[in-house]
C-alpha cells in the first residue's frame, strides 16, 4: 500500500498516457479525455498545497516570535486581503474589481521590477567577470558582443555587416549547438520519463518507508 | 607601479557606480530619443506574414498570453502589436492563458486593444481565461476546446458567442501564437504542433530566443519574436510604434555601455596580470 | 483614483530599486508583500477558473442546470474521484498518513511522464535529426550548400562533445560496442554527406538508416561514456567551438532581455507615473 500501490498507479497512468497516442479507439480516447481532466485537477490541488505551506511557514515565524516576524505579517496580510477580495467580493470577476486593481498595481510592479534588477548585476558582471582568458572564453565574448551590437539599431549604423554577422551566428553556429543540446536533453527527458514510469526513478515518493 | 595600482583599483570600484551608469544610460534616451529605425528580421517577418494571411471575420487566431509580470516589458508589447495587427484586419481573436498570473495580463491586453479598435466582445474577440495543467490543457484543446473552456473567463457558455460558432478544436484554428517567458512555448510545439499539426508561432523573452532557433529552422514554429527587439520589429510592421520601438534607443546605449565595460574590464585585467608577472 | 494606484505601483517599484544601494526595510516590505499577494492571487484564479466549476459545482450539485458546465462534461461522481485524489495530496501534513499522498502523486507523475514521451521524442529528437540531414547537391546557391555542410558537421560535433567527451569511465566490452555504434554513426554521416554531394538519389532511404544509427549512437551515451581522443576527440573540440559561439549568442540575448525589463520599468516611472515623456 505504501510503496507498491503508488508505483503501480504511476506505471499504469504512465503506460496509458504514453500508449493512447497510438490507439484511436473511442473507449481509449474517452478515458484519455477524462484522465486529462484528472491531471488538471491534481495540478490545481497540488498548486494550492504550496499556499498551505506558505501559510504554515509564516505562521510558525509569528508564533515563534522570530526577529523578522513583522514581514511575515505583511506576507499573510497580503495573502488574506487577496483571498478576501477575490473570493468574497461580489464583483470579483470584473476587471475593475479591487482584486484586479491590487494585482495590477501591487503584484505586477513588484514582480516586474525584481527581475529588472538583474540588468544592473549583468552590467556589473560584464565588467568584473567576463575575461578572455582562453580561446573558448574569447569566442564566447566576441560572439556575445557581435550579437549585442547586431540586435540594436545603433549597431546597424556602425557597420552594415554587423546585423548580417549576427544573423549568421544565430542561424548557423547557434542553431547547431542548440540543436545538439536539444536532442541530447530530449533524450535525457525521455530516459527520465521512462525511469519514472518503470519505477526506477522514485525520488518523487520522498521518504524511505 | 602607480599605473598598475590604478588598474587594480579601477577593477575594484564600488559596483554601485556601475549601477548608476546603467541607470543614467537607460534614462537619458527617454528624454533625447535617437529615433533610430529598426530593421525587420526574417523570424519576425514570417510571424507577421502568418497573421497577415488570416481571413477576416472567420476562424479565430488563438492567442495564448502565457507570460507573468516578471517578463511583462518584453512580452506585453508583442501582445499589443499582434492584437493591433489582427484587429486592424478584422481577424477574430480568442485569448487564453496557461499561467495563473497571465489571467489579469491577458485580460488587460485584450481590453486595451479591443477598445482602440472598437471590437465587440463575443463577436470579434473572446477571453477564455486560465486553465491549469499546461500539457493536459494543450492536448485537451486538440480534442474539443469546450472540454477545457466550456465557458469564457466570466462564466458565459461559449455557445452564446458568435465568434465560437463551429469552432471545435485545432482543425478550426488557423494559427496559434504563444507569448511566454517559460517553457509553455515549447509545450505548444510538443503537444499542439506534433500530435495535431497545429500551426504555432511564438513570442519569447530574449533569454529564451536563441534556444528556439532549431524549432524555427524545422518549421515547428512559423515565426518567432525574441524579446523587446522582436516586439519593436512587429510594431514597425504594424505601423503602430509603441513601447518596443521606444525602448530600442535605451537598448542601443546600454549595449554600448556593456560592451565598453567588457573591453575596459579586460584591458584592466590583462594590464594588472602582465605587471604582476613582470614584478613576480 | 488611477493616479493613487499608479503612485502605489511607483513607490513599490522604487522600494525594490532601493536594494541596489543596500538591503533595507522598504525592499523587504515589498518582497514579502508580493509573496503574499501573488500567492493569494494564484489561489483565487485557480479557484474560480478550475476548482469551482470542475470540482465544487459538480460534486455539491450547486447551481444544477444553471449556467455552469463542468469540464469534460463530467458527471458528479467522475468529478469526485480527482477531487478526492486531490485532497489526499494534503495528507502530507499529517505524518502518520503522509504516505497516502503518494497515490495521487503516482498518477500525476506517471501521467505527465507518459504524456510527454512521444511528442517530445518527435519534437526534439526525430524532427531535429531529420532537419539535420540537409541537401548539399541540387542546391543552386553554393553558399547555401556550404552552410548546410557546416551545419551538418557542427551539429554532429556538438553532439559528439556532449555525448562522448564529457565524462570518461573505465573501459570494457560495453565501451567497445558503444564506440562501434558511435563510429558507425560518424562514418554513416560522412558517407551520407559524400553521397548527397553527388546526387539526391538514395538520400531519403539513407536518411532513415542514419536516423536509426544516429539515434543509437547518441543513446549509447546514456549507458556508457568514453575517452576523449582520436577522431571523436577532434570532433568534440569542434563541438566545443560551436557550443561556445552558441553560448555567446545566448549571453548577448540574456543581456538584451535583462535590459529590456529595466527599460520597461523606467518607462513606467517616467511615462505612466510622472508623465514626463510622451
Amino acid at each position: 500500500m505504501r510503496r507498491r500501490l503508488p508505483l503501480a498507479l504511476c506505471f499504469i497512468a504512465g503506460i496509458f498516457t504514453a500508449v493512447q497516442y497510438f490507439i484511436p479507439h473511442a473507449a481509449v480516447q474517452d478515458f484519455q479525455e477524462q484522465l486529462l481532466g484528472w491531471l488538471m485537477t491534481l495540478l490545481a490541488f497540488a498548486f494550492l498545497l504550496g499556499t498551505v505551506s506558505l501559510i504554515r511557514l509564516h505562521w510558525h515565524k509569528i508564533r515563534n516570535r522570530a526577529d523578522d516576524r513583522g514581514y511575515s505579517f505583511v506576507a499573510l496580510a497580503g495573502l488574506t486581503t487577496m483571498i478576501g477580495l477575490g473570493l468574497f467580493h461580489p464583483a470579483h470577476h470584473s476587471p475593475d474589481s479591487p482584486f484586479n486593481v491590487m494585482f495590477q498595481n501591487v503584484q505586477v510592479p513588484i514582480e516586474a521590477t525584481m527581475f529588472s534588477l538583474l540588468a544592473f548585476y549583468v552590467a556589473s558582471a560584464a565588467f568584473r567577470a567576463f575575461r578572455a582568458r582562453t580561446l573558448e572564453a574569447t569566442l564566447l565574448l566576441v560572439a556575445a558582443c557581435v550579437v549585442m551590437l547586431g540586435r540594436v539599431p545603433l549597431g546597424e549604423l556602425i557597420h552594415e555587416q554587423i546585423p548580417i554577422a549576427t544573423r549568421w551566428i544565430l542561424e548557423v553556429p547557434n542553431l547547431a549547438s542548440k540543436r545538439g543540446v536539444m536532442i541530447g536533453v530530449g533524450l535525457g527527458m525521455m530516459a527520465t520519463s521512462l525511469k519514472i514510469i518503470l519505477g526506477i526513478e522514485r525520488a518523487w515518493m520522498g521518504g524511505t518507508d | 607601479m602607480s599605473g598598475v595600482s590604478g588598474f587594480e583599483k579601477f577593477l575594484k570600484i564600488d559596483r554601485r557606480w556601475i549601477f548608476l551608469a546603467v541607470g543614467v544610460a537607460v534614462v537619458i534616451p527617454f528624454f533625447f530619443p535617437l529615433g533610430l529605425l529598426v530593421d525587420v528580421t526574417p523570424p519576425v517577418q514570417s510571424l507577421y506574414d502568418a497573421v497577415d494571411v488570416l481571413p477576416p471575420s472567420s476562424q479565430p487566431l488563438l492567442l495564448a498570453i502565457d507570460y507573468a509580470p516578471a517578463t511583462l516589458p518584453e512580452l506585453e508589447p508583442m501582445a499589443l502589436a499582434i492584437l493591433r495587427h489582427a484587429f486592424s484586419r478584422d481577424v477574430n481573436v480568442a485569448v487564453m492563458t496557461l499561467h495563473p498570473a497571465g489571467y489579469g495580463l491577458a485580460e488587460r491586453a485584450g481590453l486595451q486593444v479591443a477598445e482602440e479598435y472598437d471590437r465587440v466582445y463575443g463577436e470579434d474577440y473572446v477571453y477564455l481565461g486560465f486553465q491549469p495543467g499546461t500539457s493536459a490543457v494543450i492536448l485537451s484543446l486538440g480534442v474539443n476546446i469546450r472540454n477545457v473552456f466550456p465557458e469564457d473567463a466570466y462564466g458565459t457558455p461559449l455557445s452564446e458567442f458568435p465568434i465560437m460558432d463551429g469552432i471545435r478544436n485545432y482543425d478550426d484554428i488557423p494559427l496559434l501564437i504563444t507569448l511566454a517567458g517559460w517553457s509553455a512555448a515549447e509545450a505548444w510545439v510538443y503537444f499542439a504542433h506534433e500530435p495535431f499539426g497545429q500551426e504555432v508561432g511564438a513570442g519569447v523573452t530574449a533569454v529564451m530566443a536563441t534556444d528556439y532557433y532549431p524549432y524555427l529552422n524545422t518549421g515547428q514554429l512559423v515565426g518567432l519574436l525574441g524579446g523587446m527587439r522582436g516586439a519593436a520589429e512587429y510594431e514597425g510592421l504594424v505601423g503602430h510604434p509603441d513601447k518596443g520601438v521606444r525602448g530600442m534607443d535605451s537598448q542601443s546605449i546600454i549595449h554600448m555601455l556593456i560592451i565598453a565595460l567588457i573591453v575596459v574590464g579586460n584591458i584592466a585585467y590583462f594590464a594588472t596580470r602582465k605587471s604582476k608577472k613582470l614584478a613576480g | 483614483m488611477t493616479l493613487f494606484w499608479t503612485t502605489i505601483g511607483a513607490i513599490l517599484t522604487l522600494s525594490i530599486y532601493s536594494f541596489l544601494y543596500k538591503d533595507n526595510p522598504f525592499y523587504k516590505f515589498a518582497e514579502h508583500l508580493v509573496v503574499g499577494v501573488s500567492a493569494g492571487y494564484y489561489l483565487v484564479i485557480y479557484y474560480w477558473n478550475y476548482i469551482d466549476p470542475n470540482v465544487v459545482t459538480p460534486v455539491f450539485l450547486l447551481r444544477v442546470g444553471a449556467d455552469r458546465i463542468p469540464l469534460l462534461g463530467m458527471d458528479w461522481w467522475m468529478a469526485l474521484i480527482p477531487g478526492i485524489l486531490g485532497l489526499l495530496l494534503y495528507m502530507r501534513f499529517f505524518p502518520k498518513v503522509a504516505w497516502v499522498g503518494r497515490w495521487p502523486l503516482g498518477i500525476y507523475v506517471g501521467g505527465y511522464a507518459g504524456l510527454g514521451l512521444s511528442p517530445i521524442m518527435q519534437a526534439r529528437v526525430i524532427t531535429q535529426l531529420g532537419a539535420n540531414a540537409l541537401p548539399l547537391a541540387g542546391v543552386e546557391d553554393p553558399f547555401a550548400a556550404m552552410t548546410n555542410l557546416v551545419l551538418g558537421i557542427s551539429i554532429f560535433a556538438v553532439m559528439t562533445y556532449l555525448f562522448v567527451a564529457k565524462r570518461s569511465m573505465g573501459a570494457g566490452n560495453k565501451l567497445v560496442r558503444a564506440g562501434v555504434i558511435v563510429l558507425a554513426a560518424v562514418i554513416g554521416y560522412v558517407g551520407y554527406l559524400a553521397l548527397s554531394l553527388l546526387s539526391n538519389a538514395g538520400v531519403v532511404s539513407l536518411t532513415n538508416i542514419l536516423l536509426v544509427v544516429g539515434l543509437l549512437g547518441t543513446l549509447s551515451y546514456f549507458f556508457f561514456s568514453m575517452k576523449h581522443k582520436g577522431l571523436l576527440g577532434g570532433l568534440a573540440r569542434v563541438g566545443i567551438v560551436f557550443l561556445m559561439v552558441g553560448f555567446g549568442a545566448s549571453f548577448g540575448y540574456t543581456v538584451m532581455s535583462r535590459i529590456s525589463l529595466l527599460i520597461g520599468r523606467v518607462g513606467f516611472l517616467l511615462h505612466d507615473w510622472l508623465h514626463l515623456i510622451d
